[in-house]
């Protein structure tokens, strides 16, 4: 589903060249829980921005559901993400404008979808994600956990083909970071395809496979043997 | 979707107050002054196009230069009109306009000075197709002693009876008859003052073929297709045909000979719809607008926008980095660089609308001043024009569109990584941008300041200046003229009253009330043809003592000189225009003395220069005649040295009474009408200060939110400051610093602009103060000053803040 080769990402500024990706082979298959590790400045931030494209890579092969990712133009990325990809991140990144169900909506309205829809889908998510009762409130009224599993339904809400979770536990505390793993899990499990990059072992473990990353590449792979296909 | 943005929109609106508020306030102030501009700016130029086929309808006038003097006015012969139907093709028509002063017209027991009195041609109403409630255009004014009167004053005179047939008695010489009625002339015309038109028929003979005597006004209708160049190439023709024979038949000057001595007799064409805005020369039947002044304060009414529109700029731009995190969420998610755009723009689109409608409210607050200081009744024309809410409505779209693109623009190109990754800083170039516009508003305040200074201390100047005559203690009666013969028992009542000083008849108030004839003199004894145009007053005994002239050389005419009658008086400025070594033994020789026979005049005295007009004009050469009839004038000046003056005024009125047969009593106080002669620039004055002040309110609320905005964004970089050892006072002057450079550089872009736009203004002035430094260097430390205060508050509040905090932030 998605599948790098000798994937590269070099930052230049006027006086230095930074190599941020080395050569990386990743594939990514469908219904896969794939944990990135390693340790600050190792590329993973980088690399989940690639597999969102959110950035383009210097070099190498991309292919995101047989796209190739290298010869599409901005248009043509933000369509693939906008169908394809949810996003979930660190510091929850909700509107603080929006209510939660607006939030949750927003994806949806970017796609076009009637509102009878809309209203059902989101309200369908929320119900799964637990924060059904905090629908109309807004972010900064809710607790760490309540929120990002809010952004989690608004990352769920267009049926992507993956979820790209980046750190989704660093700002909680053990409970509510030990909910949103479980959430995580649970959706795997019905078969959603999910990338997170992450500090902790611990979470890790809930991965059908994890890759450790140093220096932007690749030192090794472990396979949990839990991925069914 | 746009319901969403709309949400968004309204929930940023309400969330961030102080930016909405600046923004809203800023905006509205520059619409509403946009508006009330545009209303004022419609209305001058609506002046005379009211006139069906008006683009057809063109003023003759004159434009000669005898000696060193040069004349332009639109006055011309009574021949005129009928040589350019005659003799040039595509004139339709042409007809004559004269207002031979105010007679006094009586109807039983009413009694008025008529000051819109008018000679007019019988196809006058053929040319300015006005409204006629009674009558047929194409006779009313055929008839001898027929009159067409409007409605207005049909009903003072008659109340509600029928004026048609009914008999106004003109100063007790002549009867009218009523022979037409007019709706009131519209107000936005260059003749509106005119209410009663007197037929012309029947005064035929009197100089109607002197082609040398400038006193009518000549209007032509044209067919569609002939130019005011067409016209004006047609003209030399006539003067060749006509004036040169006159010329040398009545001022015994050869024709070619004046034009080789530098000489010019020529007629200009100007279009009717231009008199009210554009018109030659200094003669108006009333007071035109000034074209200059209209255009340059239309543009500073949109600067005045622009400037409010630049605070919307620019503090969008610095509060976009608060709305970082949320583009690149948008994006992240899929939101298309289009639908980034759309959705910033319904914001400054709605927050535009919004300043419309603030606006419009204010402008209607503001409107009854507007009213008052124009003398128009301006409304905002909110239904009675099918155009004015849609245009409104466009208006508020363009102006949100021109606020919010550039910012919108900027925020959809943020790059999602780095705002959300929080490793994003602000872009040089929009600080750059920023600058300038700051800049580009200071400058226009600073220019707005100076020239309110400048206008200040030239008027202080005019109002000061020593006239060369006491223009104080006198109050003048107006038409008089109808006492006749009893003018001089009147007077010298008058003279006897407790308080009075002295009284002097007069045909016109100097400056105040119409202009000083012109006419040629030469020495006697020189060439002929270098005759030399002055100004003539006619004057009696008491002119001198009333109004304080101070004599050079010489005397004042005295009644013990019978001669006296014979006699003339100089100014200096006459003096030096003959070139006269010794005045008071000249004699000068008037070309066409009361028999058409040259007329020898010796000088008895030369009074020092004084300003008989504004000082906007020069001091010319003046020569003062005695007026040698039983009794003169339509004016009494009378001088008074009482501190009592209600008193004075009561027993004036009361004699007044006494010989006016219930003539209104009229009068006014000659300082105050002196006075007013400069409404026109106390006008631009009071424009100046507004529109100062409002440019640099506007300027200011954008500096104040842009450094709530600085403030904040240079928290971390004040808190490193602090930790490495800044005091507070330190971070205030390194917070100040900056803005002192930007308005400093304002001040110099400034400078050079209201230099010379100043320069231009005070040309209009033959009298005027020097520009000096001083007025920029005012305005300048103003600006510096009102921008450092109004930055102070934040400066104060990031410099006192907790660097703990401060290091904490991001």
């Amino acid at each position: 589903m998605i599948r790098t080769s000798k994937l590269t990402k070099v930052f230049r500024t006027e006086e230095v060249e930074t190599t941020a990706l080395n050569q990386v082979d990743l594939e990514v298959r469908k219904g896969e829980f794939l944990a990135i590790m390693g340790p600050s400045g190792c590329g993973k931030s980088t690399i989940l921005n690639i597999l969102g494209l959110l950035d383009t890579p210097s070099g190498g092969e991309f292919y995101f559901l047989d796209h190739d990712i290298l010869k599409a133009n901005d248009k043509e990325r933000t369509a693939l993400r906008r169908n394809h990809i949810g996003f979930v991140f660190q510091n929850f990144n909700l509107i603080d404008e929006l209510s939660v169900f607006e939030n949750v909506e927003l994806p949806l309205l970017y796609q076009n979808v009637p509102a009878a829809e809309r209203k059902q889908r989101v309200d369908e998510l929320l119900g799964k994600v637990g924060v059904a009762h905090r629908r109309n409130h807004f972010p900064q009224h809710l607790s760490g956990g309540q929120q990002q599993r809010a952004a989690v339904a608004r990352a769920l809400v267009t049926k992507p083909a993956v979820i790209l979770a980046d750190e989704p536990t660093g700002n909680l505390d053990t409970k509510h970071g030990e909910e949103v793993m479980a959430l995580l899990s649970d959706l795997n499990d019905e078969g959603t395809t999910i990338v997170m990059v992450t500090h902790s072992p611990e979470y890790a473990r809930h991965a059908d496979r994890i890759v450790n990353l140093l220096d932007g590449e690749i030192q090794n792979i472990q396979d949990n043997g839990s991925y069914k296909g | 979707m746009i319901k969403n943005y709309l949400k968004v929109a309204i929930r940023n609106l309400v969330k961030y107050k102080v930016f909405s508020f600046i923004n809203v306030l800023g905006l509205a102030t520059g619409v509403a002054v946009c508006l009330l501009v545009m209303l004022y700016v419609s209305d001058e130029l609506s002046w005379d196009r009211h006139f069906s086929d008006s683009e057809n309808i063109y003023r003759v006038g004159l434009h000669g230069r005898l000696g060193e003097q040069e004349l332009i006015d639109p006055i011309t012969p009574p021949p005129m009109a009928a040589a350019l139907i005659a003799e040039i093709p595509g004139v339709v028509s042409a007809t004559r306009l004269q207002n031979p002063g105010f007679p006094v017209l009586r109807y039983e027991e009413k009694v008025f000075s008529e000051e819109g009195f008018a000679w007019a041609d019988s196809n006058f109403f053929n040319v300015f197709q006005l409204q006629l409630l009674r009558g047929d255009p194409k006779t009313v004014l055929r008839h001898p002693n027929h009159l067409v009167i409007t409605e207005s004053v049909a009903k003072r005179y008659f109340g509600d009876d029928d004026p048609i047939g009914k008999v106004l008695n003109a100063d007790r010489r002549a009867d009218y008859t009523v022979a037409g009625v007019l709706a009131d002339i519209p107000r936005n015309t260059h003749f509106s003052s005119m209410n009663i038109f007197l037929s012309t028929s029947g005064r035929q003979g009197r100089g109607e073929d002197m082609w040398v005597n400038n006193n009518v006004m000549t209007y032509v209708r044209v067919q569609d297709g002939i130019t005011k160049a067409d016209l004006e190439a047609q003209m030399p023709q006539l003067v060749e045909k006509y004036v040169a024979p006159q010329v040398e038949r009545f001022m015994g000057m050869d024709f070619q000979q004046f034009l080789n001595n530098g000489g010019l007799w020529s007629y200009y064409i100007e279009p009717v719809t231009d008199i009210h805005l554009k018109a030659q020369g200094s003669m108006k039947i009333e007071p035109g607008g000034d074209y200059t002044w209209l255009v340059l304060f239309s543009v500073v009414g949109v600067f005045l926008l622009m400037i409010a529109i630049i605070n919307f700029i620019n503090m969008s731009t610095a509060r976009s980095l608060y709305r970082a995190r949320e583009v690149g969420l948008r994006k992240t998610i899929g939101a298309s660089r289009g639908q980034l755009i759309t959705q910033f723009l319904t914001e400054s689109v709605l927050t535009a609308i919004m300043a419309v409608i603030v606006g419009v409210l204010m402008a209607q607050l503001a409107l009854p001043a507007l009213r008052e200081f124009t003398g128009k009744p301006l409304q905002i024309p909110y239904l009675t024009a099918g155009w004015f809410m849609p245009e409104l409505l466009l208006a508020a779209i363009i102006i949100g569109i021109l606020a919010g693109i550039y910012p919108a623009l900027v925020m959809a190109n943020f790059d999602p990584v780095k705002v959300l990754k929080g490793s994003f800083h602000r872009s040089r170039s929009s600080i750059v941008l920023r600058k300038a516009l700051v800049i580009f508003q200071f400058s226009v305040s600073i220019v707005l300041l100076i020239g309110t200074l400048v206008v200040r201390g030239q008027l202080s100047y005019v109002m000061h200046k020593e006239l060369g005559f006491n223009k104080n203690g006198i109050l003048v009666v107006e038409k008089t003229d109808d006492l006749q013969t009893q003018a001089s028992t009147f007077k010298e009542q008058i003279r006897q009253l407790p308080g009075v000083v002295g009284v002097t008849g007069n045909q016109n108030i100097m400056a105040v009330q119409q202009h000083e004839n012109i006419t040629p003199y030469n020495v006697q004894g020189e060439d002929a043809n270098q005759q030399n145009l002055v100004w003539q007053k006619i004057v009696d005994h008491d002119f001198a003592d009333v109004y304080q002239l101070k004599m050079k050389a010489g005397r004042w005419f005295s009644r013990d000189f019978p001669t006296d009658s014979g006699a003339i008086i100089l100014n200096e400025a006459a003096v030096r225009s003959f070139g006269l070594d010794d005045p008071t033994t000249a004699v000068l020789t008037h070309p066409r003395g009361p028999n058409q026979e040259p007329q020898q005049l010796p000088v008895i005295g030369v009074v020092k220069d004084f300003h008989f007009e504004t000082l906007h004009e020069p001091i010319k050469p003046l020569v003062f005649v005695m007026w040698d009839g039983p009794y003169i004038g339509r004016y009494q000046s009378i001088r008074y040295n009482t501190n009592n003056f209600p008193a004075l005024l009561a027993s004036v009125t009361t004699k007044w009474k006494e010989f006016s047969n219930n003539q209104a009593f009229e009068h006014f106080n000659y300082d105050e009408s002196f006075d007013n002669l400069y409404q026109a620039d106390i006008q631009t004055r009071t424009l100046f200060s507004v529109f100062a002040l409002l440019a640099v309110f506007v300027a200011s609320l954008g500096l104040y939110g842009l450094a709530a905005f600085n403030a904040v964004q240079r928290t971390r970089e004040i808190g490193i400051r602090k930790a490495l050892g800044a005091s507070s006072g330190n971070i205030v002057v390194l917070l100040g610093k900056e803005i002192m450079n930007l308005v400093i550089t304002s001040a110099l872009v400034a400078t050079p602009i209201a230099w010379y736009l100043m320069r231009e203004w005070l040309a209009g002035f033959a009298y005027r103060i020097q520009l000096s430094p001083t007025p920029f260097l005012y305005s300048a430390f103003a600006a510096i000053m009102i921008a450092l205060l109004t930055v102070s508050y934040q400066s104060m509040k990031a410099a006192m803040g907790d660097p703990v905090r401060a290091l904490k932030y991001e």
